[in-house]
């Protein structure tokens, strides 16, 4: 037997603040708004106050019935998650829990929307009571950067890009927390790709890559910011890509893809992107063998995603059918059928009987 | 939760009877084998070979326990839960059938033991699986099935030992020396048996509730009196029980007694007790804590699971306790609930902990399995230690969860950078492994070729990763001949390999067999098109890039040799598609063979050389003369396989091919004689049918040629005889003779006067082969016709009446049917020109002769005359004054006697006819006085003087 080592920290269902500097703190929140959290720490009678611009998430405790709603989302059960959602937020007594049940149950609707866009209509509805009844929420942001997905999604771009212009403008005014300014900026180019207005999107991208560059190139950006700004420069190498490709065509973006792909500091998630990226030009390229292996490397080697995996997948399957290799064609259909069965992938190649 | 293994000492081994001590010994050996050295396989082979040369039934017995024994320990060691609950089922299923075979009573205490801590065991797996959804409902069934049959076999035997102890009457000094080796261990594991059993009932079941009362009833007598260790561990296990069946308070109550209990005890008499004692003490309060914690968590009573978890926690670090497994699991239990709360940096934090904490046994695997789904709920950037994600995925590998470990690796790689030199290519290996483990093998090609790639420089793991995709790509090249980027790739990888010194010298050669089969398979897909063709043209580029490659193994090299000959002969089949290959086919293996082999500094030095050399030259020297002979080079080919069986006696069946080359090669010279006395050697040395066969066809094949040019009945004969003589050879020699070949033979002995050898051949083909789909109605009728007329020549219409009905039903205005008919219905005259007198002369054959046949052979009779007057009209004679007189013209003649002797026999059988034949010869006689013998021959001519004396 050998002693532990296992430091003696008491666990219990509590609330969490997760800190720019990568701390956490947990306890019970007594306040929160759009500016400040309030939290009792365990062991503490004090509360402490934390500014918005310190935080990266709150995190309240979950109830069993919130739980419940996450099991379900997490099986891609919407339905019944929307249903323990609406449930936790009709039931919770506490404000905030009320409010957050109730932004969760939006959220829901959205990811069920990415596969029956159907729910675009009730997840906005959702949204749009949602903001308009927390204006001064401490999740207002991350509301209407749902609400803009959604916009965007469904033809709105011009709503869409305006109220993402209006949440940088309102965390700037308000101080908040640096990520959200540069979040909201990135929605907004997303939705520019998504209304097909690539060189509006594009030349912003410019701007938010040199400025994300220039947060995780500093030594002083605090470690969860740092992480986030990772995260969002990413993002942005993804759309500048997919940008170049509307702009110049497949072949034009080969270059910049290849760079990308062959770029040692690259991240996992561009990584993936660009050999994606690569193997549609090879596929416009009818280079069917080249694609094939590159497809191959996604999904061989880079971390299950559900943006990337499926199309990977499907790609995969469809090469590999046309190469007349049945054997990688049809476990590659196999696997996006069973491990991502909602994706819109999986549902075309059932469609076309893969 | 319950420890049994501290209760379940073993009872003691009873006596042997002796009658089988190298059974008894053998049985032993194979527990040994198996307990100590985990040989399984040949722990089962022992059993298994002492159990076919065991004599006495005793000895047999012994063996058949050991069997169950053996089985049982197996099962225990398998790390993956669901495996050991049906490797232990299969085991209890033994130790059954083994107890209702009526071994003796000392071998069936023995069973009965081992089988109750089987079924302890067993229950304890059973009952993991339930609680954390490791079994699907189908094997749930399954497994309950089984279970009832083991714990109601394991009942029985505790049962067994418990009556047998309770009889004993107190003095007795057995009941004092088995009560704690046999009596209270099968108390207790009884009791837990049906604890167990409880849990395979719904909860709130009758039945749930009756087995767990059950356990409890036992339970509590146990601990009554039981000494202060057993007793917690009793108490703990009644907490289990009152949880299974819902009673949480019940339960609660239980395990804090037995906390609390030991703290006390501890408390007061810690400084008189044993450090040993101690850790088992504070075990049982671990075990208690977890069976709580346990509850608390499948109740889904969050609150008061951490509220036992803190408390367990605060207990360690007051106590400075040494953490037991019992601790661990909690501590795992812990970090579950974590992930179920989306704590996962928490939880890989506190799993860690437990795999660093418990580096040698299952609990580590366990431990990186909780890792692993905490890690796929971290965030994508989530900072966790490189090491934990590779423990986890690696732990995945292990336990054989092969998508888990993809999913692992897959978190991990990405994550690496060209600092993690120790883990990334390993990370990669496994990854490829694990992807290769589940079929994928596209998949685990590109992981191994993206590790090599990423890790070009580590010392082992780079040339395992460009080993691995190497024989990937050449696979995958080989299946795909004509895929350039493959063979590329395939390049790639093969380049990699080398560069890391690896493969050895034959890499270089198999990489150039590669291509060789690839430009093999460029030929198959060629074969049968165009020369010139698209597909020609990459077969002969397939070959060059395969004899480049050939041709750079350098001569240091162990296959430089095979390869020189390879190049040899990789031009020759090159030259199928590229008709200047054959030329430097022959320059190359002419080199080798009066060079290079001749060359005193290439002599072999060791028996592997001399092995390449031995089969390599006659091959060589094969090569040689097939070019040569591609070549046109005759003369060449009569050299190179001159003596060729003498020099390689080894190589029969090549110097047989090269003998029926020679023939060929003296007949394309001219020189008959030698071909067949090359062909006459070939039997004298016994060659193969098959080589016969084909030498046979080259010597037939040239008197073919030569009979089709003779000019004069006197010059084809003798060679119609030899034709006939090879043809036959090479059909008798054939392994599955062409029946078109047989009726060819037919022919040509119909042709050379051997009617019967005709016939013979012709109702072979006709009864053997018919039924050949490409046997069709045109080569029917020729074999029929071919027949019919063998049969006539021979005098007998036997079984030519049935066929020469049936062809005139088919056939009716055929003149060969026309004429085999009219032979067949009235009979024939057979002309013998070696005798001298008339009446000698002339044979009589009868045919059928009824009135209808006569009525047919008349009118068939009068066509064939009218058929020959048509084509009279045609004739050209010798004489051009006498075309178109069909008097000058052989088948009208023919005709006539046909139509004389129809005549003749009518008048043998119709008085109607009377006479009417000789008024026919006579007439025809005033025309042509000499009957046509000069035009149709004397046959003709005596069969109708013969008529003509016929009164």
């Amino acid at each position: 037997m050998i002693l532990t080592t296992i430091s003696l920290v008491l666990f219990a269902a509590q609330s969490r603040v997760d800190l720019l500097d990568g701390s956490k703190v947990f306890g019970e929140i007594s306040d929160i708004n759009l500016n400040t959290v309030t939290i009792v720490v365990d062991g503490s009678e004090d509360a402490t106050v934390i500014a918005n611009e310190s935080i990266l998430e709150v995190v309240p405790a979950a109830t069993a019935l919130m739980r419940q709603a996450q099991v379900s989302l997490d099986g891609l059960d919407f339905m019944n998650a929307s249903n323990a959602f609406a449930e936790a937020a009709s039931k919770s007594e506490v404000g905030y829990m009320k409010s957050f049940a109730g932004l969760r149950n939006a959220e829901t609707l959205m990811s069920w929307a990415t596969i029956d866009p159907e729910q675009y209509g009730a997840a906005m509805a959702l949204l749009n009571t949602w903001v308009s009844e927390n204006p001064r929420s401490f999740w207002l942001p991350r509301a209407q950067m749902s609400f803009a997905r959604a916009l965007a999604n469904t033809g709105d771009i011009d709503g869409a890009a305006s109220m993402m212009e209006e949440l940088s403008n309102l965390a700037f005014a308000e101080s908040l927390a640096r990520h959200i300014e540069l979040q909201a900026n990135v929605i907004r180019c997303e939705a520019f790709l998504i209304g097909g207005q690539a060189q509006s999107a594009q030349s912003r991208l410019s701007s938010l890559r040199d400025t994300l560059g220039g947060m995780i190139r500093n030594a002083e950006t605090p470690p969860a910011l740092l992480s986030k700004a990772r995260g969002l420069h990413s993002q942005v190498q993804i759309l500048n890509g997919q940008a170049i490709q509307a702009i110049e065509g497949v072949n034009a973006s080969q270059a910049y893809w290849k760079e990308l792909a062959d770029g040692e500091s690259t991240a996992p998630v561009v990584r993936s992107a660009a050999w994606l990226g690569l193997a549609e030009a090879a596929i416009e390229a009818d280079e069917l063998r080249s694609a094939q292996l590159q497809l191959a490397k996604i999904v061989a080697v880079m971390p299950a995603s559900p943006n990337v995996t499926p199309q990977a997948l499907y790609k995969l399957a469809i090469v590999s059918a046309k190469l007349e290799d049945t054997t990688s064609s049809q476990s590659a259909a196999m696997r996006l059928t069973t491990n991502y069965p909602n994706s819109t992938w999986a549902i075309k190649a059932n469609s076309e009987g893969l | 939760m319950i420890t049994g293994i501290t209760l379940c000492l073993m009872f003691s081994l009873p006596q042997q009877g002796g009658s089988d001590l190298l059974a008894s010994k053998n049985a032993d050996a194979a527990r040994a084998i198996t307990a100590e050295f985990g040989l399984d396989y040949w722990s089962g082979k022992l059993v298994e070979r002492s159990l076919a040369s065991a004599t006495s039934a005793d000895g047999k017995s012994d063996l058949l326990l050991a069997r169950c024994d053996v089985l049982r320990m197996v099962a225990g060691r398998k790390l993956d839960e669901l495996e050991r609950l049906f490797s232990l089922g299969e085991a209890g299923e033994a130790y059954s059938a083994y107890l209702e075979s009526g071994p003796s009573s000392s071998r069936a205490t023995k069973a009965q033991s081992n089988l109750g801590t089987l079924a302890f065991v067993y229950g304890q797996t059973l009952s993991q699986l339930i609680n954390s959804g490791g079994i699907s409902s189908g094997d749930l069934v399954k497994a309950s099935e089984q279970a009832e049959g083991i714990f109601k076999a394991a009942l029985s035997g505790m049962n067994s030992v418990i009556s047998w102890w309770e009889n004993l009457s107190d003095d007795d000094p057995e009941k004092a020396s088995t009560e704690y080796t046999d009596y209270l261990p099968s108390v207790y594991n009884r009791a837990l048996v049906y604890r167990y059993w409880s849990e395979l009932y719904e909860a709130d079941s009758l039945d749930r509730g009756q087995k767990a009362e059950k356990a409890i009833d036992l339970l509590s007598e146990f601990a009554l009196g039981a000494p202060f260790l057993p007793q917690q561990r009793a108490y703990s296990a009644l907490a289990d029980c009152f949880a299974v069946i819902g009673e949480y308070e019940d339960a609660a109550d239980y395990y804090m007694y037995v906390t609390e209990q030991v703290t006390d005890l501890i408390d007061q008499e810690g400084n008189n007790l044993g450090l040993s004692y101690i850790a088992q003490l504070q075990d049982a309060s671990q075990e208690s804590m977890l069976g709580m914690a346990k509850m608390y968590q499948r109740s889904n009573d969050t609150v008061s699971f951490w509220n036992t978890y803190n408390n367990f926690e605060s207990w360690v670090a007051s106590n400075e306790v040494t953490v037991s497994r019992m601790g661990s699991t909690l501590r795992l239990s812990a970090a579950t609930q974590m992930v179920a709360e989306g704590r996962s940096a928490e939880a890989i934090d506190l799993a860690s902990a437990v795999a660093t904490a418990n580096e040698r046994n299952v609990l580590r695997l366990q431990a990186n399995s909780v890792m692993g789904r905490a890690i796929s709920l971290a965030p994508a950037d989530a900072d966790i230690s490189l090491d934990i994600l590779y423990s986890s995925a690696e732990g995945a590998y292990f336990q054989k969860r092969f998508a888990d470990a993809v999913d692992g690796f897959r978190l991990l790689v990405p994550r690496l950078d060209a600092l993690s030199g120790e883990i990334g290519p390993k990370a990669y290996y496994y990854l490829g492994l694990s992807w290769s483990k589940q079929n994928e093998a596209l998949l685990a090609m590109v992981a191994h070729q993206v590790g090599y790639q990423s890790y070009p420089d580590h010392e082992e793991y780079a040339l395992k990763n460009a080993s691995k995709w190497q024989k990937a790509a050449e696979k995958l090249s080989i299946g795909n001949p004509n895929d350039e980027i493959l063979r590329e790739f395939s390049g790639e990888a093969t380049v990699a390999v080398q560069v890391l010194g690896g493969g050895g010298d034959n890499l270089e050669w198999n990489q150039a067999q590669q291509l060789l089969k690839l430009a093999k398979a460029s030929a198959r897909a060629a074969d049968g098109t165009e020369s010139g063709s698209t597909e020609s043209r990459k077969a002969a580029a397939a070959y060059q890039r395969a004899i480049e490659s050939l041709a750079e193994i350098p001569s240091d090299n162990d296959y430089y040799e095979r390869a020189l000959v390879a190049i040899g002969i990789a031009e020759y089949d090159a030259s199928e598609f590229d008709a200047t290959a054959s030329a430097r086919s022959t320059a190359i293996l002419s080199n080798y063979v009066n060079n290079y082999i001749t060359d005193k500094a290439n002599t072999p030095q060791d028996p592997l050389q001399r092995k390449v050399r031995k089969d390599k030259e006659p091959e060589a020297v094969f090569y040689l003369g097939l070019a040569q002979r591609r070549d046109n080079n005759s003369i060449g080919v009569l050299s190179s396989f001159e003596n060729f069986l003498e020099r390689y006696p080894s190589q029969p069946s090549l110097a047989f091919a090269t003998m029926t080359y020679r023939i060929e090669a003296f007949i394309l010279l001219n020189d008959i004689d030698s071909a067949i006395a090359e062909y006459e050697s070939m039997h004298e040395i016994g060659a193969s049918s098959d080589r016969i066969s084909i030498g046979s066809y080259y010597i037939y094949r040239y008197y073919n040629e030569l009979s089709s040019a003779a000019n004069t009945l006197e010059q084809q004969s003798p060679i119609l005889m030899q034709e006939v003589k090879y043809l036959h050879d090479f059909n008798s020699n054939s392994r599955a003779p062409r029946w078109q070949n047989l009726i060819g033979e037919a022919d040509l002995l119909s042709r050379t006067g051997n009617h019967v050898g005709a016939s013979k051949m012709y109702e072979l083909v006709l009864n053997e082969h018919a039924s050949a789909s490409d046997f069709t109605d045109a080569f029917r009728f020729k074999a029929e016709i071919g027949y019919v007329d063998a049969m006539l020549e021979q005098g007998q219409i036997g079984r030519a009446v049935g066929i020469i009905d049936s062809l005139l039903e088919s056939r009716p205005k055929n003149l060969q049917v026309k004429t085999a008919a009219v032979k067949v219905k009235a009979g024939f005259l057979l002309y013998d020109p070696s005798k001298t007198r008339l009446r000698d002369q002339i044979r009589v054959i009868p045919g059928e002769l009824s009135p209808e046949a006569l009525v047919t052979a008349s009118e068939i009779a009068e066509s064939i005359v009218k058929i020959a007057e048509f084509q009279a009209n045609d004739f050209v004679a010798v004489d051009p004054e006498n075309s178109g007189n069909k008097y000058y013209y052989p088948a009208w003649w023919e005709a006539q006697a046909t139509q004389a002797f129809v005549l003749y026999q009518r008048h043998r059988t119709n008085p109607a006819d009377m006479g009417k034949h000789i008024t026919f010869v006579r007439a025809l006689s005033l025309q042509a006085p000499n009957l046509g013998k000069n035009v149709a021959g004397p046959g003709v001519a005596a069969s109708l003087k013969w008529i003509l004396d016929q009164k």
